[in-house]
């Protein structure tokens, strides 16, 4: 029971792949089309991500828990291109698809 | 046209139209063709991404467009793509210097009330980002009319010494890079060779479609270098370097540096090249009907070498010949329409090629030259529709 409901809270059960995938296009420029990462736009890898961790870092690039400090140029560069994934279900959608990709 | 004819008759239309003034230069046909008219039915690409769409415009991030909308010759500023490495630093028009520097008999610091009371020269121009690719739709595109002056005007006023033969550019926005295992604090910069900055479309603008630049695109000015890839193009422009070595900054040398296998001199070899001139190419990016006639449409970009035809297939049929949009210029995108008599129904795929007038013709991707790194993605595109 306990494991059920850390699985739900963590959003891994929740994400469309599939949906995922249309909605990650705007990030293939940073992040490349198939989540290899990309140095010159300073943009991690997110392939094989864990989805609560990448559910959790765009929620803290939208509350701007990241991506509000000045000095933070590329967390600010980010924190905008959150704002596309407009809900939690965006959310997970794209952390689904990510976590399928192989790294 | 040539680039001096091209700002002439801007100089006229200038007087008297406003931006967008089309009508005057007779490409209303043009447009009125292949614009989205209501009665119009836009073709979905069968093989586009599922869920394609262009992000809505939000301050501070990359954006690129849907090119499947493009109906202008001139880009709007906010559906212009717009990338950068060191984010978007603002700066206010007053408190701004231009700097001409280095290897230079009398150097320059021009305030922006300067720059802006010199003579204007304007000029269309068109560019793609260097790593723009068919994923999404080569959406990181767009063409504009420039203001400003040319850099060759400003380079003769400094007076450039004969051991200047590189050119450097620094933007305003800067970041920290481990370089050598050492935290340095670097500003974008890029370079060209000397030659190249004194030809005569260069240009430090500051205007852009008849506006002042927007923050995105480099205000309140930035370097404009028609015919090449985005990335040379310096936004938040602030100094003009000249020295007698090459310059060696990240994106200049290390990335937006292009690793291919390619014929060097009749050997073949992997060559690192920065990513400067754009290479030829054109891509379809959409299929309309009216009515029961069809019109394909696409875009030409290259470096200004001037084209022999651009050309649409169908399926395994000969290639013909699409119409340019006759309000284009050296330096501008060109929009291409083909009328596409008889479509039959089914699916077709459909492409489109270019050709300079030295005979150069778009690589299919089976003729790209091996090519790892991720920059410069001009080969042809072949496209599936169901009519």
């Amino acid at each position: 029971m306990t494991g059920l409901l850390l699985f739900n809270l963590t959003g891994n059960a929740a994400g469309d792949a599939e949906r995922g995938r249309a909605l990650y296009t705007p990030c293939t420029i940073c992040h490349g089309d198939n989540g290899e990462g990309m140095q010159e736009m300073n943009a991690p890898s997110l392939a094989g991500r864990e989805a609560w961790y990448i559910v959790r870092q765009l929620e803290n690039f939208k509350t701007g828990v990241r991506g509000s400090d000045p000095a933070d140029i590329y967390g600010l560069q980010m924190a905008p291109m959150a704002q596309l994934l407009t809900d939690k279900q965006a959310m997970e959608d794209v952390a689904a698809y990510l976590a399928g990709l192989s790294n | 046209m040539s680039e001096d004819e091209g700002v002439q008759r801007r100089a006229v239309l200038k007087s008297g139209l406003a931006i967008g003034g089309a009508a005057a230069t007779g490409s209303m046909p043009f447009w009125s063709q292949i614009a989205m008219a209501q009665d119009d039915v836009l073709i979905p690409f069968s093989d586009d991404p599922e869920g394609f769409a262009a992000p809505p415009k939000v301050a501070g991030a990359v954006h690129y467009q849907d090119t499947r909308l493009i109906d202008t010759f001139y880009t709007s500023a906010d559906n212009f793509y717009v990338v950068q490495h060191y984010g978007q630093p603002v700066i206010d028009p007053a408190d701004f210097t231009l700097r001409v520097t280095g290897l230079v008999d009398n150097p320059l610091e021009i305030s922006y009330q300067d720059l802006t009371s010199r003579d204007k020269v304007e000029i269309d121009a068109g560019f793609e980002c260097g790593g723009n690719r068919s994923t999404i739709l080569h959406g990181l595109i767009g063409n504009a009319r420039w203001g400003g002056v040319r850099l060759s005007d400003l380079l003769n006023e400094a007076g450039v010494q004969t051991e200047g033969i590189e050119v450097v550019f620094y933007g305003a926005d800067t970041g920290i890079e481990n370089v050598r295992d050492t935290d340095v604090e670097v500003a974008f910069g890029r370079s060209m060779h000397i030659n190249d900055a004194m030809l005569p479309q260069v240009m430090v603008a500051w205007e852009m479609n008849g506006e002042p630049l927007p923050i995105y695109h480099g205000a309140p000015v930035r370097l404009l270098v028609p015919g090449w890839y985005g990335v040379g193009n310096v936004k938040w422009l602030n100094q003009i370097h000249l020295q007698d070595r090459r310059y060696m900054g990240r994106f200049m040398a290390r990335d937006y540096v292009t690793l291919s296998r390619r014929e060097i001199g009749g050997v073949e070899r992997w060559e690192e090249r920065s990513v400067t001139r754009m290479n030829l190419k054109s891509s379809i990016i959409r299929v309309t009907r009216r009515g029961n006639a069809h019109t394909i449409t696409g875009f030409v970009l290259n470096d200004g070498t001037p084209l022999r035809n651009v050309e649409v297939r169908i399926d395994d049929g000969p290639w013909q010949a699409a119409s340019i949009d006759p309000q284009s210029t050296q330096f501008s995108w060109k929009i291409f329409r083909y009328d596409w008599e008889g479509a039959s129904l089914g699916e077709h795929t459909i492409v489109s090629r270019v050709t300079d007038v030295n005979g150069q013709v778009q690589a299919t991707a089976d003729q790209m030259p091996e090519k790892p790194s991720r920059w410069e993605n001009y080969a042809q595109f072949p496209r599936k529709v169901v009519i």
